[in-house]
């Protein structure tokens, strides 16, 4: 046990399950076993190292911390900056224009205020960027996925474009008939024939 | 004196018919005094005014006589009579000429102010007891009065008092009553043998068998069938005053009294009322009749209004009668009314008197017997319409094309006639007051008057000619004839045959429902309403349509309603009497530029208006019943009919209307944030809205926007995903609250959560004019499912990475335990758990690290295969090492990017000596056999992380959404066609195999639908209780195959073994082929496919096998043709790109190329060939599947149905409405079908 901010590496032990080994030496399998072992890693210090774990006990490696919000938004960006902004949603294709842009100024390094903790990772699928908040008095709760919110977004201009035909579909087809313009009222009858 | 007593006989006979028939339901009659007794004529249809005819015709005096409504209860006959003026003697002569006749009763007159004229003062000195002492029913008799102990006194105390009860269960014909009779009669006899215990149990058994009888009968709302026939005697007021104005004083004093006594029956006796009533009806029928045929024509909502509107609940004493209106008889015909009254009276009789009946009114017409068998009345209507319409046309005219284009254009040219005429007399009116106006006048209004005629009468023949031609096609093939396999109700048929004399053309369209459309019966139930509402010019508040445009209304209406079933027409008469009907464009759909948009705002001007105060959910206010009707029934939607939506919107509203659904529903919509914040759900409540970007959203855009996604279907259009759409259409027709709660959220935060995948932040990227959050929620659901399909991936390619890492780290602990033979056994040991524990943590992090240094994208464009349709299979997981990027698709390239993970997870440097062991282990076989026999060495599959296997993400997509424990399994096979033109699998054999593999597949299984994947195609819906299904289902393989036996394969062979008449086959030929002739743009080619068109042609009557082959034949050269040039392009393509191209190559691409010819010709002729032939005439069809294909317009299933040419199993898409089929091309049947359950 000791004070001061350990090195930790991650892994997988023999029956599938996330670990975590400390100092190269010591694997333990729960959040709150490792602070038992490493209570230092409570120093506001050990924001990044916890979020490290956290997130591999949580979900493994379907989410990376963000640890460098400059770097994840320089590479979000690029991402973007890839996509046809005029595609429209395809099936199968992950794409960050579909969703949107976070306000990145909103997405931070881990920190850790007391026993909370907040940090942002990204999804490995898309990249796109949620926000997670623990409370390290509760080790147990800490790493539960549920705690993984989506970051609310803002959303580019949706594609003008209609995605393609799909080949296969049988049904009607067709585009609306515009509104009938001549009178459908019956009139009323002339009254001849009387002088 | 031998014709005296037969006439007697007869007599007796008559009368005793009269009084058994009495006794089941109430009738009109006439008594009169005759020379010998009285004559008593009595019929439960025919009018009193009638039997007052043939009683005078039979001997009877007039001026002795009464006429009314007669019935029997018991022994009693009561005469309710319509005249004051009765003898009072009558009681009594006709009690005596019965008695004579060998016929006991008493007689009882019921004046109209209610005063009885009994016979009690007879000489025969009956009196009242006889009443309560007769015998209520065959053997059934009050005890016999015995000097016996008091339980005997007490039990003919109980059985007195269930006499007059049975007696009146027997006279309502309560079902078992005469079981109890019996009973009872049994009773008094072990009273009189003095078993009084039996006597006891027998009175005991009969209370409880008539207490039961009575909770058991139905119960009668008597305010509220009182008020039906207030309602109804009033709708008689039209009329009634027609007559007061018309009709001679003698009737209009009878009409008087009949209306009197109603009044006072209708406070006293509601059963008597009905009575009544119905006899007034018949009264002012037969009087109006009477008056110039024309009044009585036009008036539309009189005697002549239809009787499709619901029928009375009143106890009428007639079966309800068909509209006495149904002009069968136009133009020349009788006078209308009196041919009316004997088409009437003659299908009354008939049916009255069962089938042996009807056969011999219709004995003569082979083609209305077969259809009697279905529908008796509406065969017997059919016969007097025929009868009429031959009247009008002057004779058995047979109706052809000409006949009807000839009857057109009379009518046209009379009412050119007419309009000159109007515009002659309106010139004669212009000019200047005087004896030559006057002149003038006079002569265009003689003129006009005769051009008038002319056109009654030309109108008259064409719509004869019309209802003639429309019946003779619909019973003879259309959906009353013999062979139809869409039945309709009997009642629905008659309103059909009654349409077609009244409004041909508005009839066809029902009739057309009848055999399309999904509720049969709908729009020929509701079709006499629509005629009377087109007849009014669907008249509110003084505007009207004109007659065009009312009958053109009238079908869309009908076309609609026949989609959207009875709850369409239910809603229809407040709608149209709102004059809602004449707004513009209410729903604000107008100028819509994609069916996307005109359904959104639709839906939206619906969903918006049934949110009530406070969010919560309000159907019943009167802004939504308006919104809702103008969807359903305004013009302007109609013009743009979407009768998929309509349907759903209905299914919908009666979904909500539960009122455990609509606190479900009000609860989702309250519990929506106010106002929405996150900008993904504004964006998207702003285009749902038809907002701009900048316009502010509210909870009401977002409710609003949730309502309008409800109301309508989750359908793949011709655009989207399959695999996202299965999972979300099921969620929407299976839970539809949970769908709803799906849209709420999307609306409301912007975010979505499928119950068994991640969070997302929604998509926003929805197709311009589509409902955005419900396009949102199946592109949403795919990113979830991407990410979690991505991380199974992940788990998977780390299970491959242990096998080949244990054996890494076991190689580095053998390499660190080298030249450790000198040590202490202490010092071994030491150093052994020591790099044990060293290569277990290095093992671990490896493995870690290996999963984090990959991901997996889906690539949706990557091919995994060629299917056998020449097209590609797409679609597939790709490994992808995430920094440096880079896509892995082969194995050295997975080795290389393992090997430097693995160096960099272990600190070696790539350079070092090391590092070799690390680089030599993952090259090794070793390696390779632990990655790759994940799942077991062969035959099991091997684990390729470059090369995975290709596929849809349906599965994943449905897990995410109804079920993480969901697994893929497979039903059938996939079946490899052998390259052509080597001989492949039938493909009856191998529907029948994918058949029978999806009813093993589902047998048992209670949900309405079950995802289901064609792999590698589609993701789709399996509908595993669709009832067309519940007669080839069975327990056993042996049970499924004789029910697959006697349900599919023997119509099968009827249909193949058809005669297509040779007209038919010759249309469905030309229908084919001329079109490829035409759009032939070589003319080489198509002066090929003319020869063979010419060379080939049905030149009789032939099975549809026989037809295939000459559709084949006709085309074989020009086939050959096409092959020949699409392969020599193909080569010469090849060869330009640089490619060799040998003899065998040419010839497998030139084979390929007819083939596919070949397989697109045979789909499309069976195709035509089962609509035009078979459809709902003999064809069953099983519906397996919904394919998500859809819109507001329509939806497509999967259905196996024989294929006319082969009859055994075929897969078809059907589309509803029209139900039209179209054969599914052969990759639908090779393909393996699976299930996700």
């Amino acid at each position: 046990m000791t004070d001061a901010i350990p090195q930790v590496a991650l892994g997988i032990d023999e029956g599938a399950k996330s670990v975590v080994i400390i100092e190269g030496a010591t694997q333990v399998s729960s959040l709150g076993a490792l602070l038992t072992e490493a209570p230092g890693l409570l120093h506001p210090d050990g924001a990044l190292t916890l979020a490290r774990v956290i997130n591999h006990l949580a979900v493994r490696n379907d989410w990376h911390v963000i640890e460098d919000p400059a770097a994840y938004e320089a590479g979000y960006r690029a991402q973007l900056g890839r996509e046809d902004p005029d595609a429209p949603w395809q099936e199968g294709v992950l794409r960050l224009r579909d969703h949107g842009v976070p306000d990145f100024k909103g997405i931070a390094a881990p920190k850790m205020t007391g026993t909370r903790l907040t940090f942002f990772a990204a999804d490995a699928a898309v990249g796109l960027p949620y926000r997670i908040e623990v409370d390290l008095s509760d080790p147990a709760r800490a790493v539960d996925p549920a705690l993984y919110r989506a970051v609310s977004l803002i959303p580019l201009p949706p594609s003008t474009a209609r995605p393609p035909k799909n080949p296969m579909f049988v049904g009607a087809t067709g585009t609306p008939k515009p509104l009938r313009t001549e009178s459908r009222l019956a009139e009323p009858k002339a009254d001849v024939g009387k002088n | 004196m031998a014709k005296d007593d037969a006439a007697l006989k007869d007599q007796a006979s008559e009368i005793d018919s009269i009084f058994k028939d009495g006794k089941k339901k109430p009738m009109n009659f006439a008594l009169m005094k005759a020379k010998e007794g009285v004559v008593l004529k009595a019929h439960p249809l025919k009018s009193p005014d009638v039997m007052f005819r043939d009683a005078k015709g039979a001997g009877g005096m007039p001026a002795f006589s009464c006429t009314g409504v007669l019935n029997v209860m018991g022994k009693v006959m009561e005469l309710s009579v319509i005249n004051e003026d009765v003898p009072r003697t009558l009681p009594k002569l006709a009690k005596k000429h019965f008695s004579a006749m060998g016929i006991k009763c008493k007689v009882v007159i019921v004046l109209p102010g209610g005063e009885r004229l009994a016979d009690e003062d007879d000489e025969d000195g009956d009196d009242t007891d006889e009443v309560e002492t007769e015998e209520v029913a065959p053997g059934i008799e009050a005890p016999v009065e015995e000097p016996d102990d008091g339980l005997a006194e007490a039990l003919k105390e109980r059985i007195k008092a269930l006499v007059p009860q049975l007696r009146t269960a027997l006279t309502d014909g309560v079902a078992g009553v005469e079981k109890l009779a019996k009973a009872l009669q049994a009773a008094s006899a072990e009273i009189a043998n003095n078993a009084l215990e039996r006597a006891g149990k027998l009175v005991d058994a009969v209370e409880a068998g008539l207490q039961q009888a009575a909770s058991a009968a139905p119960t009668v709302d008597t305010d509220q069938l009182k008020q039906q026939l207030l309602g109804e005697f009033n709708d008689l007021s039209g009329n009634v005053q027609k007559l007061r104005e018309a009709a001679a004083s003698q009737v209009q004093g009878k009409l008087s009294q009949i209306s009197a006594m109603f009044e006072a029956e209708v406070e006293r006796d509601l059963k008597k009322a009905g009575s009544v009533l119905s006899l007034m009806k018949n009264f002012v029928q037969a009087e109006l009749g009477k008056l110039a045929p024309a009044a009585a024509d036009r008036d539309p909502g009189g005697a002549g209004a239809s009787t499709a509107t619901p029928p009375p609940a009143t106890p009428a004493p007639a079966p309800a009668a068909p509209s006495p209106a149904a002009p069968v008889a136009t133009g020349d015909a009788p006078p209308a009314a009196e041919a009316e009254k004997s088409f009437l009276q003659r299908i009354a009789d008939a049916v009255l008197e069962g089938a042996a009946k009807v056969v011999e009114v219709v004995k003569d017409n082979a083609r209305l017997l077969a259809m009697a068998g279905d529908y008796p009345e509406a065969a017997l209507a059919a016969k007097a319409a025929m009868d009429g319409f031959n009247t009008t046309l002057g004779g058995d005219l047979e109706i052809t094309p000409e006949v009807l284009a000839n009857a057109a254009a009379d009518t046209g040219a009379a009412k050119t006639l007419v309009d000159a005429a109007e515009t002659e007399l309106a010139a004669a009116s212009a000019l200047p007051a005087g004896p030559a106006a006057t002149a003038a006048v006079k002569a265009a209004e003689e003129k006009l008057a005769a051009a008038e005629a002319a056109q009654t009468k030309a109108e008259a023949f064409e719509k004869a000619a019309k209802g003639k031609g429309l019946l003779e096609t619909a019973i003879t093939t259309g959906p009353m004839s013999p062979g139809a396999t869409r039945k309709m109700s009997p009642e629905a048929a008659l309103e059909l045959v009654k349409g077609a004399g009244r409004d041909p053309d508005l009839t066809a369209v029902a009739m057309e429902a009848a055999g399309t459309a999904v509720h049969p019966d709908a729009a020929a139930m509701s079709l006499g309403r629509v005629i009377d509402l087109k007849d009014a010019g669907f008249e509110a508040n003084g505007t009207s349509f004109n007659p065009e445009y009312a009958a053109e209304y009238g079908a869309s209406i009908l076309k609609m309603g026949g989609h959207a079933g009875p709850d369409y027409f239910a809603r229809m008469d407040d709608y149209m009497a709102s004059g809602r009907q004449f707004l513009n464009d209410p729903t604000g759909e107008g100028g819509a530029a994609t069916f996307g948009e005109l359904e959104q705002k639709r839906s939206l001007s619906v969903g918006q208006a049934m949110i009530g105060p406070g969010g919560a959910l309000a159907l019943d206010t009167q802004g939504a019943k308006d919104a809702l009707g103008d969807a359903l029934f305004n013009p302007d939607t109609l013009s743009n009919a979407r009768p998929a939506l309509t349907a759903h919107m209905l299914e919908t509203v009666a979904f909500l209307k539960d009122p455990a659904n609509a606190a479900g529903a009000s609860g989702i919509l309250q519990g929506m944030p106010e106002p929405p914040t996150d900008p993904n759900a504004i964006s998207l409540l702003q285009r749902a809205n038809g907002l701009g970007p900048t316009d502010p959203v509210t909870k009401g855009h977002a409710q609003g926007a949730v309502m309008a996604s409800m109301l309508k279907s989750l359908d793949q259009g011709p655009v989207g995903s399959c695999f996202s759409t299965a999972p979300t259409r099921r969620m929407r027709e299976s839970d539809p609250l949970a769908a709803m709660g799906a849209y709420a959220s999307i609306a409301g935060t912007g975010k979505y959560k499928p119950p068994f995948g991640p969070e997302v932040p929604v998509v926003t990227n929805t197709p311009p004019g589509d409902d955005p959050v419900m396009r949102s929620w199946e592109y949403s659901l795919a990113t979830s499912t991407a990410q979690r399909g991505a991380s199974n991936q992940r788990n998977q390619l780390a299970a491959a990475a242990d096998g080949g890492m244990t054996g890494l780290t076991d190689a580095m602990k053998a390499k660190a335990m080298e030249g450790t033979g000198g040590l202490s056994p202490a010092d071994l040991a030491a150093k052994q758990l020591a790099e044990d524990t060293k290569a277990a943590l290095q093992l671990s992090k490896l493995k870690n690290d290996v999963g984090a240094a990959f991901t997996f994208i889906y690539d949706p464009m990557s091919v995994t295969g060629v299917g056998s349709d020449g097209s590609s299979d797409r679609g597939r997981y790709i490994l992808q090492r995430i920094s440096p990027q880079k896509d892995i698709r082969n194995q050295a390239d997975f080795l290389a990017q393992t090997t430097e993970v693995a160096l960099a997870s272990l600190a070696i440097d790539p350079a070092a000596l090391e590092a070799t062991l690390v680089k030599d282990h993952i090259a090794s076989p070793a390696f390779i056999t632990a990655v790759t026999q994940i799942w077991g060495p062969p035959p099991k599959k091997a684990y390729l992380p470059w090369e995975m296997a290709g596929g849809g993400q349906t599965t994943e997509a449905t897990q995410a959404l109804h079920g993480d424990t969901l697994t893929e399994n497979q039903m059938t096979g996939e079946l490899k066609d052998p390259a052509p033109p080597a001989p492949r699998v039938p493909e009856g054999q191998r529907a029948t195999e994918v058949l029978n593999g999806f009813m093993a597949g589902m047998a048992g299984k209670a949900d309405a639908m079950v995802t289901v994947r064609t792999v590698g195609m589609h993701g789709f819906n399996a509908l595993p209780n669709d009832p067309s299904l519940d007669t080839l289902k069975g327990a056993t393989p042996e049970a499924r195959q004789a029910a697959l036996e006697a349900n599919m394969l023997k119509p099968g062979e009827g249909m193949r073994d058809t005669d297509i008449p040779k007209e038919k086959a010759l249309e469905l030929y030309t229908a084919q082929l001329q079109p490829m002739i035409d759009d032939e743009a070589d003319a080489a080619v198509q002066a090929l496919l003319q020869a063979g068109f010419d060379a080939n042609k049905p030149t009789a009557a032939m099975k549809p096998a026989a037809l295939d082959a000459a559709i084949k034949a006709a085309t074989t050269a020009a086939r050959t043709a096409g092959a020949t040039s699409a392969a020599d392009t193909w080569k010469a393509d090849e060869e330009a790109k640089g490619e060799t191209i040998t003899d065998a190559d040419y010839q497998a691409r030139l084979a390929k190329e007819q083939q596919e010819r070949l397989d697109a010709l045979e789909q499309e002729a069976s195709s035509a060939m089962m609509n035009a032939v078979f459809r709902g005439k003999g064809a069953p069809e099983f519906v397996v599947a919904d394919t998500n294909w859809g819109s507001g317009a329509d939806h497509t299933f999967f259905v196996f149905a024989p294929d006319p040419a082969t009859g055994l199993p075929a897969l078809w898409m059907k589309t509803v409405p029209d139900g039209s089929l179209r054969k599914a091309s052969r990759d639908w049947i090779t393909a393996e079908w699976a299930a996700i359950d």
